[in-house]
């Protein structure tokens, strides 16, 4: 019934082309020229998931002035302190070398100042102006390049093909894994030495949600469902400016920091400039977690804008000024019919970026054998909260570390059986033989709703154990949802696909959550308001079957 | 707002494709374009039938996956907006749109308004990128570009790889789309040393790909979602010319030698 598969021998898969995914491609390949590697991706090649996206820029230590120890500092404090330390730390003392191999062997060219040094900007929750940037097109640019290079070096790209799962042999360990060919419907095993997670998470199972449309956190599932561990779930990042549009559902695409960082005010729906009874003293320029959290409780407190939003106000700094300085944020606005420059336009708190994910050692190895994980996917990096300019940080540094590392500790190629192939390709198929159920569509929308209102800004213990079991029986729906049977490019069926990825993770999420009995980062729980740090200045594991356990930070050592 | 929508239903490239009629009720002036289709996704499924296909991502005009004809027209009415930045406001009740795919030989089809791009890949894969001997690290800060240069070559940097420049042209060339990254590789430092082989080995696979030859007609640029200016395509043709010229003495010389 699976129909014929193709089965591939590959020596190193990548699941997913952002930064992460590119770029181990790029390094595995020049560091072992003869190594067959295979990248999939569930969306176009070079054209999927966020790093495109990336508007702000890049964070790095560059200017003689500024040092990677600052950076270290201002990354683990808008953490909460409880990142692991040698992860940070890799990511702050490499990220200079990144920048500059991105110019100078990939060819992206960031803005400049008059006299050819790189432009660094500031972004919000930094000591010193380190953002790099291609005015609000950083990713952009560091998308194309990172494309035409890999094209250049030629690997097996397989495009429009999403990764089910992976496969295991008799160990645990990982030898592989079962796409789907979104086009014809079709299943192809790949067999492979190693395989690298880099999917991009993207935490779209809320109901306004920002990341790129192909993202459902499936990396996460995949790697959890194979039995890795994972830390950290708890925390979502939500982006205070999120611009909404009545009854449009283009609901949550982002708004930049900059606008609240170059003088911008919030209102209510009553016009009261509500950050004032938040945060006194840095009123908007408040980190992003408490700016999101005190808009979110304006709205849940019936003082929010028509569209339960509240208004973002950049008009008093002069219509040229915002013209000349925000242009994408202008056009995007206009597109939708809002005038920034000259008027307050609705926003909301938009899911923006998970922090939590996959464990990770400093050479990128996951829990599992022959498993490695980079990007969005991996934890720890961020601790409770992830600073602007740090996540396509994060992408670009641990892909060209995986890239580095992945050759030498590659092992040999193990037997993959049919039966588990087939397996996970009837678990695919099983919603288009049922017959009957609901429509995928409205377990979705269930689901976002959930999301947002129990699970998301504002949290406390009876509505996160509400919503686990809601969450159950979601799932339960879901697996009784019909699909209509045809392969070819069935847009519902992908949609059920990550749907099932979603409630997992969704369900994850609350979990991590209800352990965490403080409020710390971007992850705050009414009933626990404070951080407490005798008990909580640590990580929240959880290992397969659910276990949860809580363990100290890990210190740094090199 | 009412729409009649007329949208090529194609199943796969096995079969003969055909445009279909559909009323659309539920059309909010508020969404964009590819959430009113969505709507009328769902309400297809909800009847049973096949929701209509087409690629999309990012939703924020940035990513180059969205595209097809509105009314004859790349990305619709709109200057310089992709598909998935047009909002219905620019619409009325009532209005009668023809949804097409891109049409070109060396785009084949998919399904419905989903086409295969990699002819695109392929180009690049040619010769679009850089290639330098990979040194010791220096400080990314040591390479100093004019800042002149550096924006002429962000603009043509801007490109998304849509695809619309193609489906625009009555010739289906591919002059806009090659000639940016031509034009914008070309105008960094980083790109000098395969400057010329760069025009020429692109040069070829366009032809190989099937893609017409460029006449100056310009649609391209009317179409450009991100604003790409022929003058990328005068760029090309130069660096192109005296790519041809070069090879040309070079040949000269070993014979003569
Ligand atoms: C709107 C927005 C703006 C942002 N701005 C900034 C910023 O200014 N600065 C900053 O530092 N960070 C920013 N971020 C965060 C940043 O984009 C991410 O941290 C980073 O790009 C993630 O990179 P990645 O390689 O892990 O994943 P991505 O770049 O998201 O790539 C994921 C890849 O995996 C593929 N994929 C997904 N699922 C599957 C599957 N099942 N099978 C196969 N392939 C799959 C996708 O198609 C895609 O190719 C922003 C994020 C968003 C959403
Ligand atoms: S969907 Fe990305 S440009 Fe339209």
């Amino acid at each position: 019934m699976i129909g014929t598969y193709e089965v591939v021998e590959t020596d190193l898969l990548i699941l997913g082309g952002g930064g992460a995914g590119l770029l181990a491609a790029i390094h595995a390949h020049d560091n072992a020229p003869d190594l067959d590697i295979t990248v999939v991706v569930k969306a176009l090649f070079g054209k999927g998931g966020c790093t495109r996206l990336v508007q702000g820029g890049y964070n790095a230590a560059l200017d003689a002035a500024d040092s990677v120890e600052r950076h270290f500092e201002d990354t683990i404090k808008a953490g909460s302190f409880i990142n692991d330390r040698e992860l940070a730390w890799l990511l702050v003392s490499r990220a200079p070398a990144v920048v500059d191999e991105l110019e100078k062997r990939h060819g992206c060219y960031f803005d400049r100042h008059p006299d050819g040094r790189i432009h660094q900007k500031a972004f919000a929750g930094q000591s010193f102006d380190r953002t790099v940037h291609k005015g609000d097109l950083t990713g952009i640019e560091i998308m194309n390049r990172l494309t035409e290079q890999v094209f250049k070096r030629a690997p097996r790209i397989l495009e429009e093909h999403r990764a089910l799962d992976l496969l295991t042999d008799s160990n645990g360990s990982v030898c592989g894994a079962v796409l789907l060919d979104i086009r014809t419907g079709r299943f192809v095993a790949v067999n492979a030495r190693a395989t690298l997670l880099a999917t991009g998470g993207g935490p779209n199972m809320y109901r306004i949600a920002a990341a790129a449309a192909d993202k459902a956190c499936d990396g996460i599932a995949i790697g959890y469902r194979a039995g890795a561990e994972l830390m950290d779930m708890e925390m979502v990042q939500f982006h205070p400016t999120g611009l909404i549009a009545a009854d449009s559902r283009m609901t949550g695409t982002v708004l930049e920091e900059g606008l609240r960082g170059a003088g911008g005010h919030l209102f209510n729906g009553r016009g009261e400039r509500f950050m004032e009874r938040y945060d006194a003293v840095r009123l908007e320029r408040s980190t992003r977690d408490v700016v999101a959290r005190s808009s979110y409780l304006e709205i849940r407190a019936g003082r929010g804008s028509p569209n339960n939003g509240v208004f973002i106000d950049v008009s008093h700094l002069g219509a040229e000024f915002v013209i000349r300085n925000f242009p994408g944020m202008v056009k995007r606005c206009s597109d939708m019919g809002f005038d920034l420059a000259r008027k307050p336009v609705e926003v909301s708190p938009t899911a923006h970026f998970i922090m939590g994910g996959l464990c990770m050692d400093t050479e990128t190895r996951s829990r599992l054998d022959g498993l490695f994980v980079a990007g969005e996917d991996a934890g720890g990096v961020h601790g409770a909260n992830r600073l602007g300019g740090n996540g396509v940080a994060e992408s670009t540094v641990f892909g060209c570390v995986a890239g580095d590392t992945i050759p030498s500790l590659i092992s040999r190629l193990r037997k993959v059986s049919d039966a588990q192939i087939e397996q996970i390709a009837m678990e695919a198929l099983a919603p288009l033989t049922r017959n009957g159920g609901e429509s995928v569509f409205e377990i979705k929308a269930e689901m976002q709703n959930l999301m947002w209102d129990k699970v998301g800004l504002v949290r406390n213990g009876p509505d996160l154990q509400a919503a686990m079991g809601e969450l159950e029986s979601l799932t339960e729906r879901l697996e009784r949802a019909s699909i209509r049977s045809f392969r070819k490019y069935n847009l519902e069926w992908q949609e059920y696909l990550n749907l099932k990825n979603f409630l997992l993770v969704s369900r994850l999420v609350a979990l991590s959550a209800l352990a965490r009995e403080d409020s710390r980062g971007s992850h705050y729980r009414s009933d626990f308001p404070g951080a407490n740090d005798e008990r909580f200045l640590k990580n929240v594991y959880i290992g397969p079957g659910q276990k949860v356990e809580l363990r100290p930070v890990r210190e740094r050592h090199s | 707002m009412r729409l009649i929508l007329h949208v090529w239903r194609q199943k796969s490239p096995a079969h003969a494709g055909q445009m279909v009629r559909y009323e659309h009720k539920q059309v909010s002036t508020h969404m964009s374009f590819l959430e009113m289709l969505d709507v009328l996704n769902e309400e297809l499924i909800a009847k049973g039938e096949e929701p209509v296909a087409f690629d999309h991502d990012c939703r924020e005009g940035i990513c180059g996956s969205c595209g097809f004809m509105i009314n004859g027209v790349a990305h619709g009415p709109q200057p310089g907006t992709t598909v998935c930045q047009l909002h219905m406001r620019h619409f009325k009740d009532g209005d009668e749109l023809y949804l097409e795919p891109w049409r070109a030989s060396a785009f084949p089809a998919v399904k419905d308004l989903v086409v295969d791009r990699s002819a695109f890949d392929r180009i690049i894969a040619s010769g679009g990128f850089i290639s330098v001997a990979a040194g010791s690290p220096q400080d990314a800060n040591c390479i100093p570009v004019p800042k002149e240069n550096a924006d002429l070559a962000m603009d043509a940097a801007a490109c998304i790889g849509c695809g619309a420049c193609v489906a625009a042209c009555p010739n289906a060339a591919a002059a806009l789309f090659t000639g940016a990254k031509i034009a914008h590789l070309g105008l960094l430092p980083q790109g000098q040393p395969e400057r010329y082989d760069r025009a020429l080995n692109m040069a070829a696979q366009v032809r190989t790909e099937g893609f017409g030859s460029c006449t100056n007609i310009g649609e391209c640029e009317a179409v450009c979602p991100k604003e790409i200016k022929l003058e990328v395509i005068a760029r090309m043709n130069r660096d192109f010319i005296k790519a041809s010229w070069t090879q040309r003495g070079d040949a000269f010389r070993n014979e003569s030698a």
